[in-house]
């Protein structure tokens, strides 16, 4: 390599910051020093910067959404080649599935293209709804979360880590709804929410114009409210309650005139937010039945000596379930009855419970009333049977909180398109593990029997139950008190989901 | 070569475009989508300056986007999601030149041979522009010389020049993107820079209409 060859490259190394320190050193040496030196870089710089006037390409929507078609095409042909060795009806189930993921990708992709690249007035003016959409489609009406907050506010205290939460998506609320700062929180978005954010304008561009302008107004009464503080805190609070809730219990709540959905969101927000604070570990459970049962069964054996005389006006039936409760629902019942004609029957079994807790659950157990203590044993009596029935069935290798394929495959065909639409886009990873998550919940809500939200199959006619005591009438043939027959949500367009306030 | 976990770590850490990628790997159909945002400009002008022609180059970005989707799960992140890219990139282009070379669609300048001096096709066809060097040039102007004196680089120097002068990719990044060593990079881009030097002097001298 020749001296010039060697200069120009030191020189080229320079320009670029590939040099080390010492030897940038020696080259600004040079550079005062050597005036041809000097020139040689000038001259080798001024061709580079020459090169800023190169046109740069901007491609337009058309180029997008064909590259979106290869992509889309590419995943059919993914999702074909895998279902290959499934049966045929899985094969088409999961080929429609797929291809309705992917054709609502490629919408998505032009729509919000038009928004990212070239946001004009009415979608950016539209970003504070869109932001909101999930919550903006629960109700109609803002005198929905007027009701909501004074009845929560009635029973349920905000805890300091809820707070935080509602502080930041107020703030959140604010900024975007502030017509100058909303293209720059757009544009500092992190990746994620970005992502998010594309699948929230789907979800608005699938309403009809009608409901967009409703939501549009529903923002525009929270945003300007005197109130304004006091709604978005419900607002956000009953949405992050919401989120936890399964698509189909989501479905059940819209579809309740607002007066009741008022009330019901109220008791099951005030429900969850006990049941956290009455959550036990499984050795905890463990504990508190050991101590309760002896209790209960001696009012059950106290009740039964008794007969004729307490259970004289009540029906065959709820006497002979009254001597020998059974499940936590009878149990429930039993101790309510027993509660309602000898309040001071209670406090045997409630100074045991109170004994098995830990000391802070303790004193908060002792402050309810005797109904919510009742019901309260009734929740742990199924999250114990829960447990224990999965400890039976593990005999086969299942441990609690397992859930088998078949359960999972079933569930998944029960959830709405939208929820299996949002699950297929994740990881078979992380798709199970979401899914079993909401399985659990499911479980955990409506207790044992909800498994898979169907009827018992129908199984040959036992003379006696599973502890010896005689079989009710139709017991078996019918699904239990608390269970409800296909409350599946049926598809409908969605016009027709949305509640009528 | 094997990517060590320390490695796809760091990457992971510090590159934004890798975290998208690997959720482009989880099959997050959202995250391609940003990431073809991010890359489509550039890459289609990138295919553009390569190849020549605009219509081939963006059937090239999205012949580099299908491989990137189809290649998703075999993805692990051993370098910056970029230099991954680009490294797709120069391997489609390279095929397409070659292509274009078998068919004897040899673009205005482009030549597969010779790494000294610019193409004297490329004098020719600055002096047939009716752009002198002995006259002042507007900016368009000046933007059409330019263009001409890129793409009278070889395709290696061209492909070196993009990558370090748009894409800002280290002589190190270039190497891996382009399958050479760094110092093989060093000497290319030198020679580059003296042949762009070469071919657009006459015309700078004179400098550019405001």
């Amino acid at each position: 390599m020749n001296d010039q060859t060697q200069q120009l490259e030191r020189i080229v190394a320079y320009l670029d910051g590939e040099l080390s320190a010492e030897e940038s050193a020696q080259v600004e040496q040079q550079l005062a020093a050597d005036e041809a030196f000097r020139q040689e870089l000038q001259g080798a710089e001024r061709a580079w910067s020459a090169l800023d006037e190169l046109p740069m390409a901007q491609v337009g929507d058309d180029f997008s959404r064909t590259t979106m078609e290869l992509v889309v095409s590419a995943a059919h042909q993914d999702v074909q080649a895998r279902s290959i060795a499934l049966p045929v009806q899985q094969r088409r189930r999961r080929t429609t599935t797929a291809l309705f993921a992917t054709m609502a990708l490629l919408l998505g992709a032009l729509a919000f293209r038009v928004l990212w690249n070239n946001p004009n007035r009415r979608l950016l003016a539209d970003l504070p709804v869109i932001q909101n959409v999930d919550i903006y489609s629960q109700f109609h009406s803002v005198d929905f979360l007027r009701q909501l907050h004074r009845l929560l506010n009635e029973h349920l205290e905000t805890s300091s880590s809820d707070a935080s939460f509602l502080q930041a998506k107020s703030k959140e609320f604010r900024l975007v709804s502030a017509d100058e700062g909303r293209e720059d929180w757009l544009a500092m978005l992190p990746d994620d929410e970005k992502i998010v954010l594309r699948a929230k304008l789907n979800c608005f561009r699938d309403l009809s114009s009608q409901r967009q302008a409703e939501m549009r107004r529903v923002h525009q009464q929270i945003d300007s409210a005197d109130d304004r503080e006091q709604l978005l805190e419900t607002m956000f609070r009953y949405q992050q309650w919401l989120s936890e809730l399964a698509p189909s219990k989501q479905y059940e709540l819209r579809d309740l005139a607002a007066a009741e959905r008022v009330r019901r969101v109220t008791k099951e927000m005030i429900d969850a937010a006990s049941a956290q604070e009455f959550a036990l570990t499984s050795e905890q459970l463990e504990a508190l039945f050991r101590q309760v049962r002896p209790h209960i069964e001696q009012l059950v054996r106290q009740t039964r000596s008794a007969d004729g005389q307490e259970f004289s006006e009540l029906s065959r039936q709820q006497r002979r379930e009254l001597r020998s409760p059974s499940t936590p629902e009878q149990v429930r019942r039993f101790l309510q009855y027993v509660v309602r004609e000898s309040p001071e029957k209670l406090k045997a079994f409630s100074d045991a419970i109170v004994e098995a807790l830990p000391d802070e659950m303790g004193q908060a157990f002792q402050k309810l009333s005797p109904r919510q203590k009742v019901d309260r044993l009734r929740d742990w009596a199924w999250q114990f049977r829960l447990q224990t029935d999965s400890r039976h069935r593990s005999g086969k290798g299942r441990r609690p909180g397992e859930v088998s394929e078949q359960e999972l495959a079933d569930f998944f065909v029960e959830l709405d398109s939208a929820e299996k639409e949002r699950l297929l886009a994740l990881s078979r990873d992380k798709m199970k593990q979401q899914l079993t998550r909401m399985l659990l919940g499911k479980m955990r809500q409506r207790g044992p029997y909800a498994r898979g939200d169907r009827p018992l199959p129908p199984g040959p006619p036992r003379p006696e139950g599973r502890h010896g005591r005689p079989r009710f009438e139709g017991e078996r043939d019918r699904p239990p008190r608390n269970f409800q027959h296909d409350r599946r949500p049926r598809r409908r367009s969605p016009e027709e989901s949305v509640p009528r306030d | 070569m094997a990517i060590s976990d320390s490695t796809a770590q760091r990457y992971t850490a510090q590159d934004p475009d890798v975290r998208l990628m690997l959720q482009v790997r989880d099959d997050n159909a959202g995250a391609f989508e940003e990431l073809m945002h991010r890359y489509q400009n550039r890459l289609v002008s990138l295919m553009t300056h390569l190849v020549g022609k605009r219509d081939m180059a963006e059937d090239l970005a999205q012949d580099v986007f299908l491989r990137i989707y189809r290649a998703r799960k075999r993805y692990i992140p051993g370098s910056k999601f970029s230099t991954w890219m680009y490294t797709i990139a120069n391997n489609v282009a390279s095929n397409a030149l070659r292509g274009l070379a078998r068919r004897k669609e040899v673009n205005l300048v482009g030549r597969e041979s010779g790494e000294q001096g610019a193409d004297p096709l490329a004098a020719k066809a600055l002096a047939a522009s009716g752009l002198m060097p002995t006259r002042q040039l507007d900016k368009a102007e000046l933007s059409e010389v330019v263009k001409v004196a890129v793409s009278a680089l070889n395709e290696r120097q061209r492909m070196a020049v993009l990558l370090n002068k748009f894409e800002h990719l280290s002589y190190e990044e270039i190497a891996e993107v382009m399958e050479q060593s760094p110092s093989a990079i060093k000497s290319l881009l030198s020679r580059a820079r003296a042949n762009l030097r070469e071919m657009l002097e006459p015309y700078l001298e004179q400098g550019v209409k405001v």
